[in-house]
């Protein structure tokens, strides 16, 4: 039997990552929009009757899909499945290869240290670092620096002197 | 209305100046993901604060116009709409951007935003009484079918997965409750944290998911290095094509005008209206829907432009704003001590002037500013993506940051950022849930209203659909629009086009 | 290009690693040093409480809404009074959120040094009863009350009632018939509402809308009976003829409205509730040194006194009020115990004032 591309073989636990969170989600929601309802009586026009129409419509859904899901999961073949867990493992890292992984914690890594390190800084280095690691067309060092200090300036610019936004 | 006064003001050389000033800067505004029309305004009335009302009024018109239109620009290039209006134009444009046509797509853009606000302005000018009185007669219901047909409208724009654009658009409005309840007071929602009591804000979401997944999604396939090269020759439309199109744009530049002039719904309900009303009048668009159909760009833009001049049709006739922007406008006429009443028309004939006469003339002046610089734009997409996608995503932050100055923002929209990117490799549609999370509030808060006239009784509230023309009319179009989305009338379509 | 990624990795370490000690960041993210004016050079952001020398440099408004809103007009309107009366600038600027809770919290998180300064309205008295922050009356030193308003019940110029007491007479004979606009479970005209539902035995029927803008619309559309805003906002609909006005909830003849029938003349038991209304003020965090307190009250009152503040108030027709220091926290305590008592026996709130020493007298 040919070897299945990673994608194809993860395709359903992919698609399966995706929505068990949104069903999780749902039956959260559906769950808590009850007790808000309940604690206003069940009052036709209080606070509680949109999000519990609302998240039992979303668990309806999810589960439709959930069905068709698994039903097409029955019509192929299955695959060596090599364990749910490493099928779910192996999912991620094609859904999210390791330089789109490490390009997201950088950026978050921004956001964390924006206050307390502060904007100019902040936004400098993570320019950079971004540029450096994701850049293809390998760019002399100096250029990528410049280029960054361009737009924290211009940024800097429009958002703070223009707009008097109080950037950290 | 007293024309007499519009002449004066628009004759007046340092209006007419301050006029193209905020044209100018609103549409580069706009075009910033994260800037909007509405944070300008704020910043205006401190800036604006000791200068006379004219000029003040002059350069608050002139922002509205350009960054309505701005927003398009991000949209086109990078597939991050500026506001809600443009994820139509985004829809639509960011195709043609791919296929080297971004150039085409803005030029086009320009000239229906000029058009329907064109078009929003004489009506302004002409009708504002009587459009304004028969606002006035939208009852609470009205709202509500109104918003249902903007619901409709996210099960089309779902791809394949008519389920999941479901999902996508129950799970938006279920985002769109979360906050303190106005009424009740009741937290929804809100683990805890003071600042979601206004709700999630929307832009957030909207940078999350349209432009940080996005970037995300550009920098998987970075190894592809795939290159847009733009096509910067034709940019000016020709004049048989607009023609062409100018049914289209009329109808959709009435709609946003009249949407822009109900209270509590703006240019972005207006364009998303619009950009369906396309879609099911348009039988064989020559590219089709989702890769760079025309009429999906004729539609948003001529509708979101003539919402401006719907917009101030309430606050001319009534004092009362015709959308957000306009809410502070009105702040600003309090400032300088007019207060914008009923009377506004009678007593104040200037203010009507710089406000009727100010839209003409920046609408007028936003075709060669729109047209400016498009070239240039263009281009940006050129850039490779190892260096465009950090500047985006360091965009986006400082986008979000900017909405409040709170950081709890930029994690909203890097949560989206997240979720948004999953969403899209696995065809669940976020423009849907974008969608829901704007309809929210509209459809809540006025099935809710009705409900409080009706006591509670659900019969009461349907049954009161047909004691109202407006309400029947919109009712049948909500059942038409209904009945055309279900399979079996579109293979009855399908079959009659295959017997042709 | 090994190197590159090498670097760039350790860039990412290097911000995990600031990330896991930076851990103790609040959400709200305000621990920055508070040196965020570009007009104003901050030698020393530690001279806290150094009264002689206070202000030396630019202070900072914060103001609760958004911009275009009621309490924002009137503040910006002090903060240029202020600019007249000070050496240095207030720089307004709006901390909208939470109903208020954003920017109160902001200031109570700075330094208490006087130089942020809480532009609020009666928004904080609500607090409490609604459990919507943690911050009191007693956490601010309440500087200056400077503008207040009054309810006035309108009808619409089609309806039926000539008077109010045609109106209470057919409520009474038809409860929870009346449709009557409300601005939410906190805003004045439900307060109003349940005045009069305490006083008149009267029940109506509340429809919310989102604001005092929206609820007038719907009033003049004829989709709802009656509403209750508050007078500034009402005037220019009064004015034009499009609403009428047929009971002022004050204690006094209120400016605009001289001939319409108040509240106390109609039943004089509204003498306990009345004068309430929206009202606008200034406060700093009470841990702010007494002798700028004391400065900035003579400040705010001579900026009061000012021809462009007073302007302002008649032309918003807001009703001139001048309570200082003590008085205002008192008239602010005397409010939120009215508004706390309505609302308890209301059941919108399940705090028993009683239990928190709130009373009204």
């Amino acid at each position: 039997m040919e070897e299945k591309s990673r994608e194809e073989r993860t395709l359903f636990y992919r698609e399966l990552t995706l929505w068990l969170v949104l069903a999780a989600f749902s039956i959260w929601a559906f769950g808590n929009s009850i007790l808000i309802w309940k604690s206003k009586k069940f009052a036709v026009s209080s606070c509680g009757t949109f999000p519990v129409v609302l998240s039992g419509l979303m668990l309806i859904f999810s589960f439709a899909i959930g069905v068709s899901l698994f039903r097409r999961r029955k019509k192929e073949e299955k695959t060596e499945t090599k364990g749910f867990f490493r099928g779910i493992l192996e999912g991620f890292q094609e859904e999210m290869p390791g330089h789109v992984g490490i390009s997201l914690l950088i950026a978050v890594g921004y956001v964390a240290v924006i206050h307390p390190v502060g904007y100019v800084p902040a936004t400098l280095l993570f320019l950079v670092g971004e540029m450096l690691y994701l850049d293809q067309k390998k760019h002399k060092f100096w250029m990528l620096i410049l280029t960054a200090a361009g737009i924290t300036l211009a940024f800097y610019l429009i958002f703070v002197k223009l707009f008097r936004v109080r950037l950290p | 209305m007293d024309y007499s006064a519009i002449f004066t003001v628009i004759t007046d050389p340092k209006l007419v100046a301050l006029l193209f000033l905020g044209v100018l800067g609103g549409m580069y505004i706009g075009a910033i993901p994260g800037l909007s029309g509405t944070m300008a305004a704020s910043l205006l009335i401190s800036f604006t604060y000791s200068w006379d009302v004219l000029p003040a009024l002059a350069v608050m018109v002139g922002v509205h116009v350009g960054a309505v239109y701005g927003g398009s620009r991000s949209a086109i290039l990078l597939n991050i709409p500026g506001a809600p209006a443009a994820i139509a134009t985004a829809m639509e444009g960011y195709p043609l951007a791919k296929k080297g046509q971004a150039a085409k797509a803005i030029g086009i853009t320009v000239m229906q935003s000029v058009l329907g606000g064109l078009i929003g302005c004489l009506i302004l000018l002409l009708a504002t009484e009587h459009v304004a009185k028969f606002a006035l007669q939208f009852a609470a219901r009205d709202y509500v079918l109104l918003g249902m047909m903007g619901l409709v409208l996210i099960a089309s724009l779902g791809g394949n997965s008519f389920l999941k654009s479901l999902l996508c658009g129950a799970l938006g409005l279920f985002i769109g409750c979360i906050g303190l309840d106005a009424v009740d007071g009741v937290k929804r929602f809100t683990f805890g944290i003071p600042y979601l009591y206004g709700g999630i804000n929307y832009v957030a979401i909207m940078i999350g998911v349209f432009g940080f997944a996005e970037a995300l999604s550009q920098i998987r396939d970075i190894h592809l290095n795939i290159e847009m090269k733009q096509d910067v020759g034709k940019v000016r439309p020709d004049f048989k094509e607009v023609l062409h199109y100018f049914p289209l744009a009329l109808r959709c530049s009435l709609l946003g005008t009249f949407v822009g002039a109900l209270p509590g719904t703006g240019g972005d309900i207006a364009a998303l209206m619009a950009y369906d009303h396309a879609k099911r009048s348009t039988k064989n668009p020559k590219v089709p829907f989702g890769e760079g159909a025309i009429e999906g760009l004729v539609a948003p833009e001529s509708a979101n432009n003539a919402a401006v001049g719907g917009a101030y049709i309430p606050v001319l006739a009534f004092g009362i704003p015709g959308d957000g922007y306009c809410a502070i406008v009105i702040g600003a006429l309090g400032i300088h001590g007019l207060n914008p009443g009923p009377a506004l028309m009678m007593n104040q004939p200037e203010v009507v002037g710089i406000i009727a006469g100010g839209l003409l003339l920046a609408n007028i002046f936003l075709l060669p500013i729109g047209f400016s610089g498009i070239r240039v734009f263009a281009k940006i997409v050129e850039i490779p993506r190892g260096i465009l996608m950090p500047i985006v995503m360091a965009l986006c932050v400082i986008g979000s940051y900017a909405l409040n100055g709170n950081i709890i923002d930029v994690c909203v929209m890097l949560f989206f950022g997240f979720l948004g990117y999953f969403m899209k490799r696995h065809d669940y549609p976020v423009g849907s849930m974008v969608l829901g999370v704007i309809l929210c509030s509209l459809i809540e808060r006025n099935m809710r209203r009705d409900w409080n006239l009706t006591h509670d009784s659900l019969w009461a509230s349907f049954t009161g659909i047909f004691s109202s023309p407006i309400s029947i009319v919109l009712f049948a179009v909500v059942v038409a629009m209904v009945i055309g989305q279900t399979p079996f009338w579109r293979n009855r379509k399908k079959r009659k086009e295959k017997a042709k | 290009m090994r190197a590159r990624k090498v670097l760039a990795a350790v860039l990412a370490l290097t911000m995990g690693i600031t990330v896991l000690s930076a851990c103790d960041n609040s959400a709200a993210g305000t621990t920055a040093a508070p040196a965020n004016k570009e007009t104003s050079k901050t030698e020393t952001s530690g001279s806290a409480g150094k009264a002689d020398q206070y202000p030396d440099r630019d202070i900072n408004g914060d103001i609760i809404y958004g911009a275009g809103g009621g309490t924002d007009l009137i503040s910006r309107a002090m903060g240029a009074a202020l600019n007249e009366v000070l050496d240095v600038s207030v720089i307004m600027d709006n901390k909208a959120g939470g109903s208020g809770v954003v920017g109160t919290e902001y200031v109570l998180s700075q330094e208490a040094n006087g130089y942020d300064i809480c532009f609020h309205s009666e928004a904080i008295t609500m607090f409490q009863p609604m459990e919507l922050s943690e911050a009191k009356i007693d956490d601010f030193s309440e500087l200056m009350l400077y503008g207040s308003g009054a309810g006035v019940l309108l009808v619409s110029k089609d309806s039926p009632y000539q008077t109010i007491e045609d109106l209470i007479a057919y409520a009474k004979e038809h409860p929870k018939e009346l449709n009557i606009g409300n601005t939410g479970a906190t805003g004045c005209p439900t307060i109003y509402c349940t005045m009069m539902q305490k006083i008149l035995g009267v029940e109506f029927n509340y429809v919310n809308y989102d604001g005092d803008g929206e609820a007038m619309t719907a009033l003049m559309g004829n989709q709802i009976d009656l509403f209750i805003p508050v007078n500034f906002t009402a005037q220019p609909y009064v004015e034009s003829g499009d609403l009428r006005p047929l009971l002022v909830f004050h204690d006094e003849k209120v400016n605009g409205f001289e001939d319409v029938k108040l509240a106390t003349g109609l039943d004089a038991q509204f003498q306990d509730y009345l004068p309430y209304g929206p009202f606008f003020g200034a406060a700093v965090s009470a841990k702010t040194d007494p002798e700028i307190v004391k400065f900035l009250m003579e400040k705010f009152t001579a900026a009061y006194d000012t021809d462009s503040f007073q302007n302002y108030l008649t032309s918003a027709n807001i009703i001139p009020t001048k309570y200082v220091g003590e008085e205002a926290a008192a008239y602010m305590k005397d409010a939120q115990a009215k508004v706390w008592t309505l609302l308890y026996e209301a059941g919108t709130t399940s705090l028993n004032p009683a239990d928190y020493g709130v009373m009204m007298e």
